[in-house]
């Protein structure tokens, strides 16, 4: 009796702790429901709500809106709310102004250290070059500003990646590569570029027409980026680099050369010109004042030489012999005290007789002068 | 406690069922189009007559419906001549490698479905169309009619019009509308750059010879030009002076008019004024004692007496 009652006990105490211990399962599996459900709330609260909100900065990117794949509209600035994916999808595109390298150069290989690169055959595929209408080759480097000006064009027309912002997508197809927007935009500018520059001579694209050569690329690509109706505008295009192939880099330096050469001659010729110019003119001054001078001179000399002969003439008709004697010698002596070597050499009775006479002595006396001098 | 009761004590545990039931039924049984996708639609393989338009539309789930999607935006495509190029001869046997891209979208999903099932297919056959049709063209033309300065003999507008015209006819039938050809470069076999650059590097010898040339013949024109404009100018202005000195002269000649009333008087008188401008400090001068007044040197004492003063 006794064991029976020890056996109902135990029994009765093992149901008791197998309640309890279900009661706590069942409580605790209730905290657990009851948490997944608030989960589960919150995360479709915050679908509904915060997921459906977006923001626009005006003038730096656009957003796109399909509704189950259809397009909505375009929204360039402020925030907006709409149920969200997958009853909409928001595609942000930027639309500032965005730069795009393009170039035409040669493959970097590795150079000979301490020696200057050298130039060398350019292999297709890997080195990139143009042809200009001269048959001759020159490398260029471009840099396209574009921006997306219509972004629902953009949207419609473009292979944009899957990222819109990011670069073109490398499809990884049997033909591998990009088809994207930005891949269109460096085709169409390679295409414009190949063409303008096989229309024109290597010279006028290297020096004197290089701004003409890029204007007429930029109008090239701003006409075929209009007629593909891809939202895009290109802004400019910048021409950072033009040069000949390194191997006929001093060919073109020695042109460059023969030109400055050339032109400093052309200007010292004209220099040369100028000064000619002020000289003539000095001098045909000159030449003019000394006939004037000459020609006052003349007349004013005729003039007194009138005066002083009819001053004379009127003694000479009266005493000629004398007057004529008297301005004979008053000459004679006038101009022999001006003399310093006078000779007066006897007449012999046969006429015949030799006189030597040391000239010039002044010259000597200025040698003995220099001489002393020099001692 | 009734059925209907534990359904209203646990309404949010099955309206949350519900929910998602509804997001996986929506999941499987539906699917989007987007503007800038076109799609064919085939039940137990066989496809839609009609491609499917942007927009939510129900479908049974695989396999008994599948949904092909289409790209139908445009797409830059240059194949795999894009990459190193293609090499070709023109009509004058000139070799040149020359790279082209297009622009092609899909125009009809059912008829490209028909044709290739997806785009890396389509792209293959698009692909040797580029390469057979370019090859073909650009054998049409010479090389000078590839660059050119002259843009009469240009063609490369011309050319790429004709590859377009022939992709336009051989893609349109699969579906795809090629709406433009382009080059992506055009060069020449390395070993012809070679002797390009060597024909760079001679003409560009001559040019700066010609170029010195040129600076030295516009010089030299210059100056010539300059000497005989000062030439002629002098003598213009010495012609001038001449006739300002014969204006002087002439007038100076009225003046002289006077010396008629003795010619000897005056040309006496002119030699005197000529032997004062003549004589000079520096002049060495001999005469004789013939000379007045140096003959006194050779006077006797008779000729004295009257040459001299008389004693009174």
């Amino acid at each position: 009796m006794d064991n029976l009652n020890t056996n109902r006990d135990v029994r009765e105490q093992q149901d008791t702790l197998y309640e309890s211990g279900m009661k706590s399962l069942v409580r605790s599996m209730q905290i657990v429901f009851v948490f997944l459900v608030v989960v589960i709330l919150g995360m479709l609260i915050r679908f509904l709500t915060l997921e459906g909100y977006f923001h626009v900065q005006k003038g730096q990117e656009a957003v796109v809106v399909l509704r189950f794949g259809k397009y909505v509209g375009t929204f360039n600035e402020g925030w907006h709310w709409f149920m969200p994916y997958p009853i909409h999808r928001f595609i942000t595109f930027r639309t500032n102004r965005q730069i795009l390298p393009v170039s035409f150069l040669p493959a970097k290989r590795p150079q000979i250290p301490g020696q200057p690169p050298q130039g060398r055959p350019l292999v297709p595929g890997q080195d990139a070059y143009l042809i200009t209408g001269d048959a001759n080759i020159i490398h260029t480097e471009w840099a396209i500003n574009y921006r997306i000006i219509n972004p629902e064009e953009y949207y419609r027309n473009t292979s944009w990646p899957q990222d819109p912002l990011g670069p073109d997508k490398i499809e990884e197809s049997e033909i591998p590569g990009p088809r994207g927007p930005r891949t269109l935009l460096t085709s169409l500018l390679h295409d414009a570029v190949i063409k303008v520059t096989a229309s024109m001579l290597v010279d006028d694209i290297l020096t004197k027409q290089k701004l003409f050569y890029k204007d007429r690329v930029l109008s090239l690509l701003r006409k075929s980026v209009a007629e593909m109706n891809c939202g895009v505008e290109i802004i400019g295009l910048d021409l950072n680099n033009v040069s000949p192939p390194l191997k006929t880099k001093d060919a073109f330096t020695a042109v460059t050369n023969a030109g400055t050469a050339a032109s400093a001659l052309v200007d010292k010729a004209k220099e040369y010109k100028v000064r000619e110019e002020n000289n003539v003119q000095t001098k045909v001054v000159q030449i003019k004042a000394d006939a004037t001078v000459y020609k006052t001179f003349v007349v004013t000399q005729a003039k007194a030489d009138s005066v002083y002969f009819e001053s004379i003439y009127k003694e000479y008709e009266r005493n000629p012999d004398t007057v004529l004697m008297a301005l004979y010698n008053n000459t004679l002596s006038e101009v022999l005290d001006k003399i310093s070597q006078k000779y007066i050499i006897p007449v012999r009775a046969q006429g015949k007789q030799e006189v030597r006479i040391k000239i010039n002595p002044e010259l000597i006396k200025q040698k003995n002068k220099d001489s002393k001098e020099g001692a | 406690m009734t059925e209907n009761n534990k359904f209203f004590t646990h309404w949010p545990t099955v309206l949350l069922g519900f929910i998602v039931a509804a997001f996986f039924l929506v999941a499987i049984f539906s699917f989007q189009i987007d503007e800038t996708e076109t799609a064919i639609v085939t039940t137990l393989g066989t496809p839609s007559e009609e491609p499917v338009k942007p927009g939510l539309h129900l479908r049974w789930p695989y396999p008994i419906q599948k949904v092909y999607r289409f790209d139908r935006r445009t797409r830059c495509f240059s194949g795999t001549i894009g990459k190193d190029g293609q090499e070709t001869s023109t009509r004058d046997s000139q070799n040149i490698i020359i790279s082209i891209f297009i622009n092609y979208r899909i125009s009809d999903a059912l008829k490209f479905y028909s044709s290739f099932v997806t785009i890396p297919q389509g792209e293959v056959q698009l692909n040797n169309w580029i390469r057979g049709t370019s090859l073909e063209v650009f054998g049409r033309y010479n090389f000078g009619q590839l660059v050119n300065v002259d843009s009469k003999k240009m063609c490369l507008t011309k050319i790429q019009d004709e590859i377009l015209k022939e992709l336009k006819v051989k893609a349109e039938p699969s579906g795809i509308d090629v709406s433009f050809v382009g080059i992506n470069s055009l060069n020449i076999p390395e070993s012809i750059s070679k002797s390009v650059f060597d024909r760079m590097i001679q003409e560009r010898k001559v040019q700066a010879e010609k170029f010195l040339a040129e600076g030295k013949s516009e010089a030299q024109k210059i100056r010539t030009d300059i000497n005989r404009k000062r030439d002629d100018i002098i003598a213009k202005a010495t012609a001038e002076a001449k006739e300002i000195r014969a204006q002087g002269d002439a007038e100076a000649a009225r003046y002289y008019a006077a010396y008629k009333k003795s010619p000897e008087l005056a040309a006496f008188l002119r030699k005197l004024d000529s032997l004062r401008t003549i004589m000079k400090s520096k002049t060495t001068l001999i005469l004789d004692t013939d000379s007045a007044p140096f003959d006194v040197f050779k006077m006797d004492a008779e000729k004295l007496k009257i040459a001299g003063p008389q004693k009174k």
